[in-house]
C-alpha cells in the first residue's frame, strides 16, 4: 500500500512523530538538553516556513495577487475580473518599510508605518469608549434595597415573564450587600492608583492599603486560573500520547478501523 | 546547618518543603496519565454544574434556525487545543445538527484555520461513523472559508459598515472546486449586513476580544469561548452585557457538553421536565460528552494532587517554624 495521506500507516507515522516531539519538548523540565534544543529549533523553522506559506495563499494571494492580476473564468467557474493594476503600488509602499534597516533611507520607512499607526489611531478614539464604556456603565450600581420583605431574590424557577421580570427590577438586601462590596473594592483599587497626590490622612492610606489586598486577591484567582489553563494544556498532550497515539492510532494501524 | 537536626540529617519539616520537583512532575505524569486511560476505558462522567455565562451561550446556540449563519472566529493553534479544542468541537457538533450554516476566519494566526479544518473533518467522520449516519458537512454549501486577515482590527471596522466590502475578495471553492467569491456561496447569498449573521462565536486563546466588542457588540448576539486563563479579564465583558455568553477553558467546555446532553427545561432548570417548551433543548442519544469529559477527570486528579502538595509544603513550613522555636 502507498504510503499516502489517507494511509492509516502515514498517520500512525505522523503521530509519532509527534510523540517523539512532545517528550523532547517536555525533556526541559529535568534539564536543557540538545535533545530539547533540536525539537525547540526544529518547531521554530516549520512555524516560521508555515507561517511564511499561509501568508501568501490565505493573505496576499486572494487580497492583493488576485485583484491586480485579475481572474479569468474557466469551464467551472462563472465569475471574471479584470486586474486592477494600481494594486502594484502597494509592493514599492510596503517595501518602503524595510528601508527601517538602512541608515540612509530609513526616513522612507517612516510613510508606511505612518499609515498604520493613523489608520490605528483613527479607529482607537472610537474604539476606546466602546469597549470600556459599557463596563464604567456596568459599575454604577445601586446600593439601597427596593424590597425590604425578604433577605434574598427569591428563585424564579416556574414563575411567569411578568413576575421574574418584577422579581428582577427589584434590589434586595443581599444583592444591595454585595454591590457595596463592589463599590468599596472600586473606590478602593481606584485610589491605590491615584499617584498625583500623596496620601497623609488615615483614612486615605488605608484605603489605597486595602485596595492593593484586594489586587492581591484578584491576581490570585488569575494566577488559579493560569494554573487551571496549564494543567489542561498537559492533560491534552498526554491525552495525545496515550489514547489517541498508544491506543486508538495502534489500533488503526492494525486494521481495527 | 542551623535548619538541620543535631544528627546532620535534615528535618521531616524541611524535607516536605524541599521535595525534589522531578518527584512532583512524576506524580503529576503518573496521576494525570492513569486517570485518562481510566477515564477513557470505563467512560467516568464527573457532574458539573453550569454557570449561568455557560447557560446563556448555550441557550444563545441552541435556539438558532436550520439555515442560519454565524461567524466562527478560530483564534487558537494546538498548543491550547487542551482547552479550545473541546469548545471548538462542541460548537462544530452543535451548529451540524441544528443545520446551522457558519463562516470560518481568523486574524490571529494563519496556522488557525488548518487546525480548525482538521476538527471539522474529525466531526464529518464522526457523523459518517454515527450508528445513525448523518450527512457529511461540505464546504461551500454549509460553511465557508475565509481564511486568515492579517488585520482584524480593520476587517471587524469594515465588516461592521460593510460586509460585504469587508469580505468582496475572497474566495472559496465551490462543489466542482473552481473558486468563486464566497457571497455566491449559500451560506452567505443572503446576507447584505451584519445584523443578517445570527451569532458571532469567537474561539481564542489570544486577547481578540477588545478588538471584537468594540466594532460589533450589540449588533448581533457575541459568544466568547476561551481559555481559563483569560476568563477572569473577559468576565467583566459578560457581566456589563457586551457578552451574550462566555465558556470557561476546560471547565466550561464540561457545563457546556452537560448541556446539549441535559438541557434546560421551561423552568430554567438543567435536565428538569418541566411541562412547555424548554429554554434550550438537549440533544438526546447523541455523542454529547467527548473532549471536556474525557480531560475531566484527570482535571479533578490533577488540581487535587496540586492542593495536596500545597498542603504538605504548608505542613512542612509550620512543622519546621515550630521546631525553631
Amino acid at each position: 500500500m502507498a504510503l499516502t495521506l489517507d494511509n492509516p500507516n502515514y498517520q500512525f507515522i505522523k503521530m509519532t512523530a509527534g510523540v517523539v516531539a512532545t517528550f523532547g519538548m517536555y525533556s526541559l523540565l529535568y534539564k536543557e538538553t540538545k535533545i530539547y534544543r533540536f525539537f525547540e529549533h526544529m518547531f521554530l523553522g516549520l512555524a516560521a516556513g508555515l507561517s511564511l506559506t499561509l501568508i501568501w495563499t490565505e493573505t496576499l494571494y486572494d487580497m492583493w495577487w488576485t485583484p491586480m492580476v485579475g481572474h479569468y473564468a474557466d469551464k467551472s467557474s462563472q465569475w471574471n475580473q479584470n486586474g486592477a493594476w494600481p494594486w502594484a503600488l502597494m509592493l514599492p509602499l510596503a517595501a518602503m518599510a524595510y528601508m527601517i534597516f538602512s541608515k540612509k533611507h530609513n526616513w522612507m520607512s517612516r510613510i508606511p508605518i505612518g499609515l498604520l499607526i493613523g489608520i490605528g489611531a483613527g479607529q482607537a478614539f472610537q474604539n476606546w469608549f466602546n469597549q470600556y464604556g459599557p463596563q464604567i456603565e456596568n459599575s454604577i450600581k445601586p446600593l439601597i434595597p427596593t424590597d425590604w420583605s425578604r433577605l434574598s431574590a427569591p428563585s424564579t424557577v416556574g414563575l411567569t415573564q411578568d413576575k421574574v421580570a418584577a422579581i428582577q427590577n427589584n434590589l434586595y438586601f443581599s444583592q444591595g450587600i454585595n454591590n457595596l462590596v463592589f463599590l468599596i473594592t472600586l473606590l478602593c483599587v481606584l485610589s491605590y492608583f491615584i499617584f498625583c497626590t500623596e496620601f497623609k490622612h488615615k483614612f486615605t492610606m488605608g484605603m489605597s492599603t486595602a485596595g492593593r489586598m484586594l489586587l492581591m486577591v484578584g491576581f490570585g484567582a488569575i494566577f488559579g486560573t493560569t494554573i487551571m489553563t496549564r494543567f489542561a494544556l498537559f492533560i491534552d498532550r498526554m491525552y495525545f500520547v496515550w489514547i489517541e497515539w498508544l491506543m486508538d492510532g495502534t489500533h488503526k494501524m492494525l486494521g481495527g478501523g | 546547618m542551623e535548619q538541620q537536626q543535631d544528627n546532620g540529617r535534615p528535618s521531616i519539616g524541611e524535607r516536605l518543603q524541599s521535595v525534589n520537583r522531578n518527584v512532583l512532575y512524576l506524580c503529576l505524569f503518573v496521576v494525570v496519565s492513569s486517570s485518562l486511560v481510566i477515564a477513557h476505558l470505563f467512560t467516568i462522567g464527573v457532574p458539573a454544574e453550569p454557570q449561568e455565562c455557560t447557560k446563556n451561550a448555550y441557550e444563545k446556540l441552541r435556539n438558532l434556525h436550520p439555515g442560519d449563519t454565524i461567524i466562527i472566529d478560530t483564534a487558537y493553534t494546538n498548543s491550547s487545543r487542551g482547552e479550545n479544542g473541546g469548545e471548538m468541537e462542541a460548537v462544530l457538533r452543535m451548529a451540524m445538527r441544528e443545520k446551522v450554516k457558519f463562516v470560518l476566519y481568523t486574524y490571529a494566526e494563519p496556522q488557525c484555520i488548518e487546525v480548525a479544518k482538521g476538527v471539522i473533518d474529525r466531526i464529518n467522520e464522526e457523523r459518517r461513523k454515527a450508528k445513525t449516519p448523518e450527512p457529511e458537512y461540505k464546504e461551500w454549501d454549509d460553511y465557508v472559508v475565509l481564511g486568515f486577515f492579517p488585520d482584524g482590527a480593520t476587517m471587524l471596522q469594515t465588516v461592521a459598515s460593510n460586509i460585504r466590502d469587508a469580505w468582496g475578495a475572497k474566495k472559496d471553492k465551490d462543489e466542482t472546486g473552481a473558486e468563486r467569491p464566497v457571497f455566491e456561496s449559500p451560506v452567505l447569498k443572503n446576507i447584505q449586513k451584519i445584523e443578517d449573521i445570527k451569532a458571532y462565536v469567537s474561539i481564542s486563546a489570544s486577547s481578540v476580544m477588545p478588538t471584537i466588542v468594540a466594532r460589533l457588540q450589540h449588533r448581533l448576539p457575541i459568544i466568547s469561548m476561551i481559555t481559563g486563563v483569560m476568563f477572569p479579564e473577559q468576565f467583566n465583558y459578560y457581566k456589563s452585557g457586551q457578552l451574550q455568553g462566555l465558556i470557561n477553558g476546560l471547565v466550561g467546555t464540561v457545563e457546556f457538553e452537560t448541556l446539549m446532553d441535559k438541557g434546560i427545561d421551561a423552568n430554567g432548570v438543567v435536565g428538569g421536565h418541566a411541562e412547555g417548551p424548554p429554554i434550550a433543548a438537549p440533544f438526546p442519544g447523541d455523542k454529547n460528552f467527548a473532549r471536556g469529559m474525557d480531560y475531566y477527570l484527570a482535571f479533578c486528579c490533577a488540581m487535587t494532587l496540586l492542593i495536596v502538595a500545597i498542603v504538605v509544603g504548608n505542613v512542612g513550613m509550620f512543622l519546621e517554624r515550630r521546631r525553631m522555636r
